[in-house]
C-alpha cells in the first residue's frame, strides 16, 4: 500500500514535471515560431495585408542575412577553439581538481560577471585609445595612439573574439577540470602509461578522446550561446557584417514597420538552423555513441 | 492522477493543462477594475483631482545621467509634493516604445504598460501609424497657452501637424561639437569638411543612430539647395537625385573617416565618448545647448566646442505623448502640464541642469518669470540660439529619414 502511493506520488511529480515543462517551454517556444512563420509572410500584425512572401524573399535575395550567419559561424568557432586550445591544457595539468583548490576565486570570477560589462571591460582596454593603447605608448612602442592596431569594431571581429574567450575559457576549464576528476583521467593515463604508451599516446588516445566525447554536448551548447549573443557583438561588432542576433534586433526595430516582418523571417530562419544544429550533433544516438 | 484518481488520464491532462494556462493567462491580463472617465470631459480641477494618488508610467530614453537627474531629482518630486502623482520612469526610446505598443494593440490589451512616453518625429509619425496615441489633450492643459505655436518648429513634426496629439516638451538644433585645441578653424561647409576629414583621417565619423541621421538630413538638405525645395510630402524623385550626390559625396571622403570608415559608431553615447578621450575631433549632438552641458559635468574636456555648418542644420522639438490605452490619462496629462510649466522648463533650460532649448514663448510669460528665462545666458561653449536660429532647417517628411536610414547602410556602410 506504501509503494503504490510512493509510486502514484512519483508519478504525479513525473507528470507536472512534464506538463510545466509542455507550458512554460514547449508550448511558449512552438507559438513563438508560428506566429513568426505568420508574421513573416502577412498574415498576422496590425499592419499586415495579407499573405505576401515579399519580406521572405528580400531577406533570401539581399545577402546580408548569410552574411551574418557565415559571420555569427567564424565568431563562434574562432571563440570555441581558441578557449578549449587554453582550457584543455589546463585541465590536464592541473592535477587536483582546479574548483576545489584556491585557485577556484580567480576562475570563477569571470564567470560572475556579465557578458555587457566584460564587453564594456573589453572596449576600454582594447580601444585605440584604450589602457593597453596607452601603455604601448608611454612605453614608446607606439608613436601615436592612432598606431594602436583596429581590436574593437574590427573587420574580424577581433575584440568580439577576445571577450567571448575571457568568458568561454573559465567555464570550459572548470567544466574539464571536474571531467579529469569524475572520469579519472590521471589513473587511466597511469594505467595506459604501464602498458608502454609514451605522453602523446596518453593523450591523443586516452585524454583528449574521453574529454572530447563526455564534453561534445556542452561544447555544442556553447557554440550556439556565442552564436547567438546580442551584447558583445553590439557593443565590439561592426556595423556590417553584424552577428545574426544583432542583425535580427535591427530588423525588427526599423524605422519602416512595414519592414519589420523581414526581422520575423529572418528570427523564424536562425531558429530553424539552430534546430538543424541540435538534430545532428545532440540526437541521443550521437550522445551515446 | 494522484489528485483525481478516478478521472480517465486524457481528461486529467485536459483539466492540468486548461487549469495552469487559466492561472498564467490571469495573472497576464491586465484589466482595470474601474473605468477612468474620459479626461477630455473634465475641468481641469476634476483632472487633478483623478490624477491624485495615481501612478504614472513615463518611458523615456535615459541615456543621458544629467536628464535622468533632472526627471528624478526634480520632476518626480515636484509630481509628487504637489499633485500627489508618483512618475515611474522607464527606459525606452522611439522603436522600443513603438515595438511594445504595437504588441499591445496585436495582443488586445486593453490597458498599457505605458501612460505617457517621450518621442521624436519618426516616432510620432509610427504611433499615428498604428493609431496609438490619445488625443488631441494638448489644448486642454492650462500651461499650453504659453507655447509657441506660432513657431513652426514647434507647431509641425516632420512635416506633420502636431493637432494636439503630442505635447512639445523641448526644443533643440543639431550642432557639430568639436575639439577646438585640435580644429583650430572649424570647417563651415560640405567642401571644407571633406578636405578637412581628408588632411586629418581617423577624426571624423558619422553614427548609425537618430542624431547621425539628422545630420545626414541636414546635408541632403544643403546639396537640395534649402529646406524649401524639400518640403511638404516625400518626394521620390527629389530624394533619388539629391541622394545619390549626398552617398558620392560621403564615399569619397569615406576612407578617411575613423576606422576607414569600414565602420561606423552605433550610438552617439559611443562618439561622444571617442571624442572625450580625443580618438575623434568631431561629434555630434541634436542639442544646441549640450556641449555647455557635458563641459559642466565634466563629462567633455573644456576643448569641446560646437557650430553650425554654413547651410544650417535641423531644429526640431520632442514632445510628450499620452498613450491611448493608459489606465490613466488624467495623471499623464496633470504630467504634461507640469512639464510645460515655466519654472519646470526654466529649470530644463540651464546648461548645469540639461541646457534644453524651451517650447514657450517667452514674451507671454509673466513678467517674474520671463525676465528669469532673459537672464539665462550660461553658454560658454556652444553657439546663442539668437546665433544659429537663421540656419534652422525644418525637419523632412518622415519617408526621408526611413530612405536614409536604409539607403545609407546599403550604398555606404556595407559598400
Amino acid at each position: 500500500m506504501i509503494s503504490e502511493n510512493m509510486l502514484l506520488k512519483n508519478k504525479l511529480i513525473n507528470n507536472t514535471g512534464l506538463l510545466c515543462f509542455l507550458l512554460v517551454v514547449v508550448i511558449p517556444f512552438f507559438a513563438g515560431l508560428i506566429y513568426s512563420l505568420l508574421y513573416s509572410f502577412g498574415l498576422t500584425g496590425i499592419l499586415s495585408s495579407g499573405f505576401t512572401t515579399r519580406h521572405a524573399s528580400t531577406v533570401i535575395h539581399d545577402g546580408e542575412f548569410f552574411s551574418s550567419i557565415a559571420f555569427s559561424f567564424y565568431i563562434a568557432a574562432a571563440s570555441i577553439f581558441i578557449s578549449l586550445l587554453i582550457a584543455i591544457p589546463g585541465a590536464i595539468v592541473f592535477t587536483d581538481n582546479i574548483t576545489k583548490s584556491k585557485k577556484a576565486f580567480f576562475v570563477y570570477m569571470p564567470l560572475a560577471i556579465p557578458s555587457i560589462v566584460t564587453a564594456f571591460i573589453s572596449f576600454q582596454l582594447l580601444g585605440k585609445t584604450g589602457f593597453i593603447s596607452t601603455v604601448a605608448y608611454h612605453a614608446k612602442v607606439i608613436n601615436g595612439l592612432q598606431q594602436f592596431p583596429d581590436l574593437i569594431n574590427d573587420r574580424f571581429g577581433i575584440g568580439i573574439i577576445t571577450t567571448h574567450v575571457l568568458m568561454a575559457t573559465p567555464f570550459f576549464l572548470i567544466f574539464f577540470s571536474n571531467l579529469v576528476v569524475s572520469e579519472r583521467l590521471h589513473d587511466l593515463s597511469g594505467a595506459a602509461a604501464s602498458l608502454g604508451a609514451n605522453k602523446f599516446q596518453r593523450l591523443s588516445r586516452v585524454v583528449i578522446p574521453v574529454l572530447f566525447k563526455r564534453g561534445f554536448a556542452t561544447i555544442v551548447l556553447y557554440f550556439i550561446f556565442v552564436f547567438g549573443s546580442y551584447e558583445i557583438p553590439l557593443i565590439l561588432g561592426r556595423q556590417s557584417p553584424q552577428m545574426i542576433s544583432v542583425l535580427i534586433v535591427r530588423k525588427m526595430q526599423r524605422f519602416n514597420l512595414l519592414d519589420i516582418p523581414q526581422g520575423y523571417f529572418s528570427s523564424l530562419l536562425y531558429t530553424l538552423l539552430v534546430i538543424i544544429l541540435l538534430l545532428i550533433f545532440l540526437k541521443p544516438g550521437k550522445l551515446k555513441a | 492522477m494522484f489528485i483525481f484518481p478516478r478521472m480517465k488520464k486524457g481528461l486529467r491532462y485536459i483539466f492540468l493543462i486548461t487549469f495552469l494556462t487559466a492561472i498564467i493567462l490571469s495573472a497576464c491580463s491586465s484589466h482595470s477594475d474601474t473605468p477612468q472617465k474620459d479626461p477630455l470631459q473634465l475641468t481641469w480641477s476634476d483632472i487633478l483631482k483623478e490624477a491624485k494618488g495615481k501612478t504614472v508610467n513615463l518611458m523615456m530614453w535615459q541615456g543621458d545621467p544629467q536628464i535622468n537627474k533632472y526627471m528624478n531629482d526634480y520632476v518626480v518630486p515636484a509630481l509628487k509634493d504637489s499633485f500627489g502623482i508618483t512618475l515611474q520612469i522607464s527606459a525606452g526610446q522611439g522603436n522600443q516604445i513603438v515595438s511594445i505598443l504595437m504588441s499591445e494593440k496585436e495582443a488586445n490589451k486593453n490597458v498599457s504598460d505605458i501612460d505617457m512616453c517621450w518621442i521624436n518625429g519618426e516616432t510620432f509619425y509610427q504611433l499615428r501609424q498604428i493609431n496609438v496615441l490619445f488625443g488631441p489633450f494638448v489644448n486642454k492643459l492650462p500651461h499650453a497657452k504659453y507655447i509657441d505655436f506660432e513657431n513652426p518648429f514647434i507647431k509641425y513634426d516632420f512635416q506633420e501637424p502636431v493637432d494636439g496629439m503630442e505635447c512639445p516638451w523641448g526644443n533643440v538644433q543639431l550642432c557639430i561639437i568639436y575639439n577646438k585645441e585640435k580644429v583650430l578653424s572649424p570647417p563651415k561647409n560640405m567642401n571644407e569638411l571633406a578636405d578637412y576629414v581628408k588632411q586629418n583621417p581617423g577624426r571624423f565619423t558619422i553614427g548609425t543612430d537618430f542624431t547621425g541621421l539628422t545630420f545626414l538630413k541636414s546635408l541632403l538638405i544643403g546639396i537640395a539647395g534649402g529646406s524649401e525645395n524639400l518640403k511638404g510630402k516625400f518626394d521620390e524623385t527629389k530624394y533619388k537625385k539629391y541622394s545619390a550626390q549626398l552617398w558620392d559625396y560621403i564615399n569619397r571622403v569615406k576612407p578617411y573617416f575613423w576606422k576607414e570608415g569600414k565602420t561606423f559608431p552605433s550610438s552617439v553615447s559611443q562618439m561622444h565618448q571617442m571624442f572625450a578621450q580625443g580618438e575623434l575631433y568631431f561629434t555630434l549632438s541634436n542639442n544646441d545647448g549640450e556641449v555647455d552641458n557635458k563641459v559642466a559635468t565634466n563629462t567633455f574636456p573644456t576643448f569641446a566646442s560646437s557650430y553650425v555648418l554654413d547651410s544650417g542644420t535641423i531644429q526640431n522639438s520632442h514632445y510628450l505623448g499620452i498613450v491611448k490605452t493608459s489606465g490613466n490619462k488624467a495623471g499623464a496629462m496633470a504630467v504634461c502640464n507640469f512639464m510645460i510649466s515655466p519654472p519646470a522648463q526654466l529649470k530644463k533650460n540651464l546648461s548645469s541642469v540639461w541646457g534644453d532649448g524651451t517650447i514657450l514663448n517667452i514674451e507671454k510669460l509673466p513678467p517674474g518669470i520671463k525676465s528669469k528665462f532673459d537672464s539665462v545666458q550660461d553658454r560658454k561653449y556652444g553657439p546663442k540660439r539668437t546665433d544659429i536660429q537663421p540656419k534652422a532647417l525644418m525637419e523632412l517628411a518622415p519617408e526621408y529619414m526611413i530612405r536614409l536610414n536604409d539607403d545609407f547602410r546599403k550604398y555606404v556602410i556595407e559598400k
